[in-house]
């Protein structure tokens, strides 16, 4: 039987001297797209490598479509396709070049998919990947991931350093990708305009622990910004606040329900708040 | 393992040209000046060191990372490291051996002594220094790798020293009066010092390297 979601993390931590992945846990549901954000240094990159078995996690499960870490086999390998910030693949060799190299690493490789996503992405076959610029590199990194008939993507800031138009080309990409609801994307990224247009749901670390794992439809249509005197602040009931934090003239509050606290504070101005601001107000805002 | 292989094989072959004609110029100065054989030790030498730059460029390029995420075993990534060592090394000092026994043959002093004398060196010189630079470019980084890979000729060169004061002062064995058997013996040891390397690193150590 298929599992519900491709991706469980249960209780993950990984401990350096300096920074600690403290009991992160989320998954994702397959046919969705999760984000990941955080700010740098926040522990979306260790997540990922402790997800894809890259360092050796100190406790947590991890269960990546259906296998634990003890029972990743080569096969379900072949189903997953991971790209990285950067260059993954060595310069010297041209797209045509890695086709022959891939062929004979993943069982599942299929070239006219990989041949068609490179006509489609405008990436030249016979170019070395050390003359490729940042945004062609990063399309080929696509490419590949999708040219094993992957079901689930894993994804570390593949968009970050991109100009706007090779950012919405990936984002397309990725919604054309999660069509088949089989098929699953976790994307780990600093810029959340972009998340705010592809993700389903978002997974917010800071200082290395989860602050909240959400519907991006949940943040986006129900949380706001209360912006208001001293006075109005004094008079909000605490239980309603999220975080707050306090501007030059004013204070801005966050409240996880605006229509609500539209209710009951009927003389304040409540703007929608985005993934952003959400972000600041959690990283750098003060709690009630 | 062929993929990986493959793809070491493609950006080897980038500097192989190259690489080509420095031995063939190597070769005609080595003729001149000293030995033809001694091209038999430089081709095994440098044609087995390009198999460690590879780790490197692993490295560089980030391709060490991307390739744990692939439908192949660690094992399996450090073996064709390994592999490829052995593949090159023999490569070259075959190319080597085929080119001094061409000119040894058309200046008249074929000499069976000197061939023996320089495959052993050629085995010890490439296998030996290839045990310990293999493990060492996984595990340091790229800078720390130069360094280890240096440091494995150095040991090289002490481990022979240690081997022929061992013969020479023990059993009282004389180096020049036997330095075919002191190589030979210290090849014997190079081979086997490289397949417990082999097996080390890509059953017990590829936890610690990944």
């Amino acid at each position: 039987m298929m599992e519900q979601n491709a991706l469980v993390v249960d209780g993950l931590t990984k401990q350096y001297r300096d920074f600690t992945l403290d009991h992160i846990s989320f998954c994702v549901p397959r046919g969705s797209i999760v984000g990941l954000i955080g700010e740098n240094g926040a522990g979306k990159s260790t997540a990922i490598q402790a997800i894809l078995g890259l360092i050796q996690k100190d406790a947590g499960s991890i269960s990546l479509l259906g296998k634990t870490e003890e029972e990743m086999d080569a096969a379900t390998r072949n189903r997953i396709g991971v790209v990285f910030d950067g260059s993954n693949f060595p310069g010297a060799l041209s797209p045509d070049k890695l086709n022959t190299v891939f062929q004979r690493i993943y069982e599942t490789w299929d070239e006219d998919v990989y041949f068609s996503l490179l006509e489609q992405l405008s990436l030249p076959k016979e170019k070395k990947f050390k003359e490729f610029s940042k945004g062609m590199r990063m399309k080929l990194s696509i490419a590949v991931a999708l040219s094993h008939h992957s079901e689930f993507l894993i994804l570390d800031e593949a968009t970050s350093g991109l100009d706007p138009v090779v950012r919405d080309d990936i984002l397309d990409i990725f919604l054309d990708f999660v069509q088949d609801e089989n098929h699953s994307i976790l994307v780990s990224s600093h810029i959340t305009s972009d998340l705010e247009k592809v993700a389903d749901y978002i997974v917010f670390l800071h200082e290395g622990k989860i602050i909240f794992s959400k519907s991006k439809d949940e943040l986006i249509y129900r949380y706001g910004i209360i912006k208001c005197g001293a006075a109005q602040f004094a008079a909000i009931d605490q239980q309603d606040i999220v975080a707050w934090r306090k501007q030059d003239y004013e204070w801005d509050i966050l409240v996880a329900d605006r229509d609500a606290a539209g209710k009951k504070y009927p003389k304040t101005i409540i703007d929608p708040a985005t993934i952003d601001d959400i972000m600041l107000f959690y990283g750098k805002g003060e709690r009630p | 393992m062929k993929g990986l292989l493959l793809k070491d094989f493609l950006i080897i072959r980038e500097g192989l040209l190259i690489m080509f004609f420095t031995m063939v110029a190597i070769g005609i100065g080595m003729v001149i000046l000293v030995s033809p054989w001694v091209l038999t030790v430089i081709a095994g030498v440098s044609l087995s060191m390009t198999a460690v730059t590879t780790i490197q460029n692993d490295k560089t390029t980030q391709w060490d990372k991307f390739s744990a995420t692939l439908p192949v075993s660690r094992a399996q990534i450090i073996s064709s490291k390994y592999f490829m060592y052995l593949l090159l090394g023999l490569v070259g000092i075959a190319l080597g051996i085929l080119f001094s026994v061409v000119v040894s043959i058309w200046k008249q002093d074929f000499d069976g002594e000197q061939l023996l004398l320089y495959l052993s060196v050629a085995v010890m010189m490439s296998f030996l220094p290839g045990s310990i630079s293999i493990p060492l470019s996984f595990i340091l980084d790229e800078e720390k790798g130069m360094v280890g890979l240096i440091l494995s000729y150095l040991v090289t060169s002490g481990l022979f020293a240690v081997i022929a004061l061992f013969l020479n002062r023990v059993l009282h064995i004389s180096l020049l009066d036997h330095l075919a058997t002191t190589c030979g013996i210290v090849a014997a040891i190079s081979a086997v010092v490289y397949i417990a390397s082999w097996l080390f690193c890509s059953k017990k150590l590829c936890h610690k390297i990944f």
